[in-house]
């Protein structure tokens, strides 16, 4: 029990523990004028629920949608657009994400919703993929022997089917989630904040200490929800 | 076991505790606050200011946001704020504005846009805005190897002024030439080039650079154009990612010459954090210390001063009776709704 507590919580409460000392350490050490007024505890609060915000949003209904259809395009009835699909997947994966935010600007206009809306779509594709793929890469022995074991699609689909892809759909959201910070960065050339408001200014007056603390306060997101989202399919895959 | 981890955690906590005072995060004392008593806290605003409208967004590009002759200066100088300031790419303030998104922007006063959108500049009544005026800065090994490029781009410079350069960009951003056929243009119109180009060097090539943004794309091909019209040879790296892309690699060696701005050097890449309005002043400061401290050679300076504008549309500017950034700080501050 301890030992669950220790990995589950106390790595990543170490974790924003070192995010918050790299903020007090910043924020009361600024490197002159300019420093000290971008590094604030208000505009580093601002800047982190903003990046939250930007990733939670879109990654909860990337979540949803891509699972959903991903299970959808895997039944028998649907398989034939599948593939199809999986093809035009891939293909918008290979658009850079600065592209996909400036193609939804140029349409859509400017702000925190319009960057939502685009990191949306780009984090539904290694969802949606990895869902289709695990769920039709079940060996098809498996799903015929649970046939004549007497069960119906629904079960089938919940007993044998989505256990076996779990790790596989888990490793889409992962690589979404790290994909999506990133992209998040990048919100910031279109209005939407997020840490790439202190990445780009700082950047823009050339003040190291600030591109770092935005850039490494990105990063530390990126690995407490890789890590806490890896520890959750450690557990799941133990219970199932 | 349950030993071990405990000394891990044991040993994690000690060092979050022995980072936090190594930090000596300590001298900051204003945290130190019991909600249960509230400690003589004296009566703050002796009356609230009119509620400032929601509606009043600026939007603003991540350096002026942040710079001391920017946002910050422009706000405790004129006594107001913006209920809300939207950092984005420089570019995009322009259509931003023009689209309703935001009610004002800042931009660049040359800019071809401006007139295009139907936009208006405000009036600085309080001459906040430093000056940006535009020199070629050129590394001293290559004007000792070219001594001759400060003799052709010296009146170069002195023939741009602000309706000239606004002119130049106006052709390329609205009317769509490309950079090097706008300038290319103009110099045959001001008879900097002709029929008769001198006969081409064989020595090293001068690389001359720019910032991504229109103007810096035209000033970089009127350098080329100029340079190779008088036989220098010259390799295009124009349209570099910015301002400190272009100058690092300046400083490395990798750009010899590109068009940089007095008060973007002063702040920028000098660390000054106080500007300086007056010309001839920022520039003599600038081309000394660059000189010094990097071996940059700033040539003479333009007439044209691209300084930071703010800007709204023009009819919310006519409805409104808003002229200066004084009219606009009274109306933001005396709660009128955004437009």
């Amino acid at each position: 029990m301890l030992q669950n507590l220790y990995k589950l919580v106390l790595v990543p409460l170490f974790l924003v523990i070192v995010g918050v000392v790299i903020v007090i350490y910043t924020v009361n050490n600024p490197t002159d004028g300019l420093v000290a007024r971008m590094l604030t505890y208000d505009n580093v609060i601002r800047a982190l629920r903003e990046h939250l915000m930007l990733m939670l949003v879109s990654m909860i209904g990337a979540i949803t949608v891509g699972v959903l259809v991903g299970i959808m395009l895997s039944r028998p009835s649907l398989y034939y657009l599948g593939r199809g699909v999986e093809n035009v997947v891939n293909v918008g994966q290979t658009i850079p994400s600065l592209a996909i935010l400036a193609l939804f600007f140029t349409w859509l206009g400017l702000g925190f919703r319009v960057a939502v809306f685009a990191l949306f779509l780009y984090s539904i594709l290694p969802i949606l993929r990895n869902t289709f793929a695990g769920i039709t890469s079940v060996d098809d022995s498996i799903i015929e022997s649970a046939k004549g074991m007497g069960l119906n699609q629904f079960r089938i689909l919940t007993r044998i089917e989505l256990p076996l892809a779990f790790p596989i759909i888990i490793a889409g959201i992962r690589t979404a989630i790290v994909i999506n910070v990133g992209a998040a960065t990048l919100a910031t050339f279109i209005g939407g904040g997020g840490f790439g408001d202190l990445i780009v200014t700082g950047l823009s007056v050339r003040r190291d200490m600030v591109i770092v603390t935005g850039a490494g306060l990105a990063a530390l997101t990126a690995i407490i929800l890789d890590y806490v989202i890896g520890q959750i399919e450690i557990r799941v895959v133990k219970w199932t | 076991m349950i030993m071990k981890r405990m000394l891990v955690m044991f040993l994690m906590v000690m060092l979050v505790a022995g980072s936090l005072f190594a930090i000596g995060c300590e001298p900051d004392e204003e945290v130190v606050e019991d909600p249960l008593d509230p400690v003589d806290e004296e009566p703050v605003d002796e009356e609230p200011p009119a509620e400032v409208d929601p509606g009043w967004v600026f939007a603003t590009d991540h350096e002026y946001s942040i710079r001391d002759d920017g946002y910050p200066g422009l706000q405790e100088l004129y006594g107001f704020e913006f209920a809300d300031v939207v950092t984005m790419d420089l570019g995009i303030t322009y259509g931003a504005l023009r689209d309703g998104d935001v009610p004002v922007a800042m931009g660049f006063a040359t800019d071809g846009r401006i007139a295009a959108y139907e936009l208006v500049n405000l009036v600085d009544d309080k001459q906040f805005h430093p000056v940006y005026n535009c020199s070629p800065v050129v590394r001293e090994e290559t004007l000792e190897m070219y001594p001759e490029i400060a003799d052709i781009l010296n009146p170069i410079a002195a023939a741009l002024d602000a309706d000239t350069m606004s002119s130049l960009n106006m052709q390329v951003d609205i009317e769509e030439y490309l950079p090097v056929e706008v300038a290319e243009e103009w110099l045959m119109a001001e008879g900097f080039i002709g029929d008769d180009p001198a006969d081409m060097g064989d020595g090293e090539p001068v690389v001359v650079g720019s910032k991504e943004f229109t103007e810096q794309l035209t000033l970089g091909q009127i350098a080329i154009l100029a340079l190779e019209y008088n036989g220098i040879p010259t390799v295009d790296e124009t349209g570099l990612g910015g301002t400190v892309v272009v100058r690092e690699a300046q400083e490395r060696g990798d750009v010899d010459l590109y068009w940089e701005y007095t008060g973007t050097a002063l702040i920028t890449h000098l660390g000054y954090d106080e500007a300086i309005t007056d010309p001839e002043e920022c520039y003599a400061l600038v081309a000394e210390e660059d000189l010094e401290r990097y071996g940059l050679v700033w040539l003479d300076y333009t007439p044209f001063d691209n300084t930071y504008t703010i800007m709204m549309r023009q009819a919310d500017a006519d409805e409104l009776g808003i002229t200066t950034i004084s009219d606009l700080a009274e109306a933001i501050m005396s709660g009128v709704p955004a437009p």
